[in-house]
């Protein structure tokens, strides 16, 4: 039933898409029927993988609450009630089953040692793991991409160089490499933000943080693009084996036959057919990059007080572990639930992007009931 | 290509990687900070000028670019990186840590093997029952969970709740033990160090010394840490020997193994010999992901090694320890990552490249 109404939205949407590019390129959904029945056969896969679902709900679960997270939190993350009202020292979290938020006036999870509800910590610390998350896949990847596909692809000298110069990297641990470029760079941000207005602004508006922050924003900063740095090579390497095997191909032979140019070669022919495995492991790498800018953080590399990444709560945390637990359990909770989500959707989607499972499906299908995945017929 | 030369071509990438990673380390000690000798001095408290004066001359901030980077290079190679929050050679620290560090990654590899092999050979067999989701469910866990959450969340189960163990520290025997002692330290550092140091692992020197009691103790303080990293990377191992033996067990020599009407635990132990072989890999990479990763193990559960030194050094910003450790830690990943690969080719005939 669930899965019905799933894959009925995909089809709409699918549908719909094909309907606009209709209206930009008369006979593009006939010319590409195939294609549309093949993400129709995605989207049915992917609605009937039961992890597939639960990934996909707590994902956007998490980017939901990344997005407006900061601004539902009741209260800001740099006023401290303790000093107001001593009594607001580490209250104990009340979870409905076991206790009764509204009527005792508890928080729901607990507060800290300066009385900041944790949960609207933890809501804010959400946006900042998602932000972070995002910017180091959307710059490592690519950067990765385009070196792998230049070293596959040129091969020769160009390829012995970057490939050198990737195993440098790869041969530090990437905990170890992270921290290193983490402790170094704070002071090359600072520069920047102390200087350049529109970088500064930009950037706390996006992690929802107030001016007096700029200090804690350059740690956040450098463990962003410390983890960049950590993140391309990875891809690079993958990226120039698929490449070598598909340049070999007859298609790309034919291309460059007809006179296209090298970029046209590369960009249009080349990468489209190296890029499926990318997407199932940026899905991964964005859970990865959480939990590592995490760790980052409860090392004490990242951002200070009073900014609440999750993994820096963890860490304040534990000064007073075990008596209180929740200030390092619910932030700890809430980065394993974001990963979960991600790397739940990256396994369901490794089978729905695999060609093989996916046909094997459509076998199946076609057995039991007559469901054609074909595109809409318009005339 | 022979084995000979695909070990020739192995070892010679090795040599670049190596200054490859010391000039990384270069850019990172040097170029890379907007005020290095801040840095170096530790960061951006307070500091006598004439202290700054003093590092910047004995660390060559006034010097060219190659002239610090073979400074940096010769300091490294020869391990003459001086702490100066202890006063004491960087390497000195990190040799003396390293025991613990690998008696650590050791825990956790016993523990790696007790929970991922017998796992992973029980998915494979029975696949798609209840183990085989238990299984699936155990690696995604292992990579979702941030490991300090993990080892906090053990903490509180097995030391505040149950109370059946101990934390904090590492016990050591009472006297030196060694198998052999030799001065192969002082000829090549960073090969003697990992070479000869079997004797310095608190528990293996104890075992040699027949105490057995610091042996007891080892165990009974490290085996939750080693549980916890075996637990970490379990799932991901045992997932990775299930399909490799799922592979096996659809090959043509099992069927031909079949056939030839073997029983089903000479054809399990034929299959089982070929699957381990991408598990030896992928435990050899653990192993040094242990040794990496011990830097949060080790800060949770307050054991003395390398990882710890790392953490004490950015907690005080002592930036030539940083820098030292860094550089080892890479040192002794690459070879651990060296001898895997070789083993590889060495088990598997079929690799060559």
């Amino acid at each position: 039933m669930m899965a019905e109404v799933i894959y009925r939205g995909f089809c709409i949407i699918i549908d719909t898409i094909a309907k606009l590019m209709d209206k930009i390129r008369p006979g593009w959904s006939d010319r590409n029927s195939s294609r549309i029945s093949e993400w129709k056969l995605m989207a049915y896969a992917y609605s009937r993988s039961a992890i597939g679902i639960v990934g996909g709900v707590l994902v956007s679960i998490f980017v939901i609450i990344g997005i407006i997270g900061p601004y539902i939190a009741f209260e800001r993350y740099n006023e401290f009630p303790a000093s107001v009202n001593p009594d607001l020292y580490f209250l104990r979290p009340c979870i409905p089953p076991w206790c009764d938020p509204w009527s005792e006036n508890l928080p729901l999870l607990g507060t800290d040692n300066w009385g900041r509800d944790i949960l609207s910590l933890v809501l804010h610390g959400a946006r900042i793991s998602l932000v972070i998350s995002l910017i180091v896949v959307a710059l490592g990847v690519p950067l990765g991409i385009i070196l792998g596909l230049l070293a596959g692809y040129f091969g020769g000298a160009v390829d012995e160089v970057m490939m050198r110069i990737t195993d440098v990297f790869i041969a530090f641990p990437a905990l170890i490499l992270a921290i290193a470029f983490a402790t170094v760079l704070p002071s090359r941000f600072r520069e920047v933000l102390y200087t350049n207005v529109f970088t500064r602004e930009f950037f706390l508006s996006l992690f929802a943080l107030s001016k007096e922050e700029i200090p804690q924003l350059a740690s956040l900063l450098a463990v962003i693009f410390a983890l960049v740095l950590v993140w391309w090579p990875g891809y690079a390497r993958i990226i120039r084996g698929s490449v070598l095997s598909v340049k070999e191909q007859a298609f790309v032979e034919a291309a460059r036959s007809l006179g296209l140019s090298t970029w046209r070669v590369l960009f249009r022919h080349i990468l489209p057919n190296v890029l499926s495995p990318v997407i199932v492991m940026v899905t991964f790498d964005l859970g990865t990059a959480t939990l590592l800018a995490a760790a980052l953080s409860f090392l004490g590399i990242g951002p200070q007080d009073p900014v609440p990444e999750l993994g820096f709560l963890v860490s304040k945390g534990r000064e007073y572990f075990p008596d209180k637990w929740w200030i390092v359990m619910f932030p700890g909770i809430a980065l394993f639930i974001i990963a979960l989500g991600w790397n739940l959707l990256g396994d369901s989607l490794r089978d729905v992007l695999d060609p093989k499972t996916r046909r094997s499906l459509e076998f199946k299908v076609k057995g039991k009931k007559q469901r054609k995945f074909k595109s809409v017929k318009r005339k | 290509m022979g084995l000979g030369r695909f070990l020739a071509r192995r070892i010679a990438t090795f040599i670049p990687t190596i200054i490859g990673v010391i000039f990384l380390t270069y850019l990172i000690a040097y170029a890379i900070p907007a005020n290095p000798v801040r840095a170096w001095v530790g960061g951006e408290k307070m500091v006598d000028p004439k202290l700054i004066e003093r590092i910047r001359h004995e660390y060559k901030f006034d010097a060219p670019w190659y002239e610090q980077f073979t400074f940096l290079f010769t300091q490294l190679i020869s391990g003459q990186l001086r702490d100066p929050v202890r006063g004491k050679l960087v390497i000195v620290s990190l040799g003396e840590r390293f025991p613990i560090t690998v008696e650590l990654a050791l825990f956790g590899m016993m523990f790696l093997l007790i929970i991922s092999i017998p796992l992973g050979i029980a998915a494979a067999l029975k696949k798609d029952t209840p183990i085989d989701f238990a299984v699936r469910f155990l690696a995604l866990f292992g990579s979702s969970m941030p490991s300090f959450v993990l080892y906090y969340l053990l903490i509180l189960a097995f030391f505040t709740v149950l109370g059946i163990t101990y934390l904090a520290g590492i016990p050591e025997p009472s006297r030196p033990c060694r198998l052999f002692v030799s001065n192969l330290p002082n000829v090549v550092p960073v090969v003697g160090y990992l070479g000869s140091y079997i004797g310095k692992i608190p528990m293996f020197g104890a075992m040699m010394c027949g105490e057995w009691s610091v042996v007891h103790e080892t165990f009974k303080r490290m085996w939750l840490p080693g549980l916890a990293l075996g637990l970490l990377s379990g799932g991901f191992v045992a997932r990775i020997l299930r399909n490799s033996l799922l592979d096996a067990l659809g090959s043509e020599y099992v069927l031909f193994a079949r056939a030839r009407g073997l029983s089903k635990f000479r054809v399990w132990k034929h299959a089982l010999k070929n699957a381990m072989i991408p598990v030896v890999t992928v435990l050899g990479l653990q192993f040094g992901g242990f040794l990496a990763g011990a830097i949060i193990a080790e800060t949770v559960f307050g054991i003395p090694g390398m990882g710890r030194y790392v953490y004490d050094a950015i907690s005080r910003l002592n930036f030539p320890a940083i820098i030292g450790g860094t550089f080892l830690f890479a040192i002794v990943y690459v070879t651990v990552n060296l001898i895997v690969d070789i083993l590889y080719a060495v088990i598997d005939p079929r690799v060559r490249y």
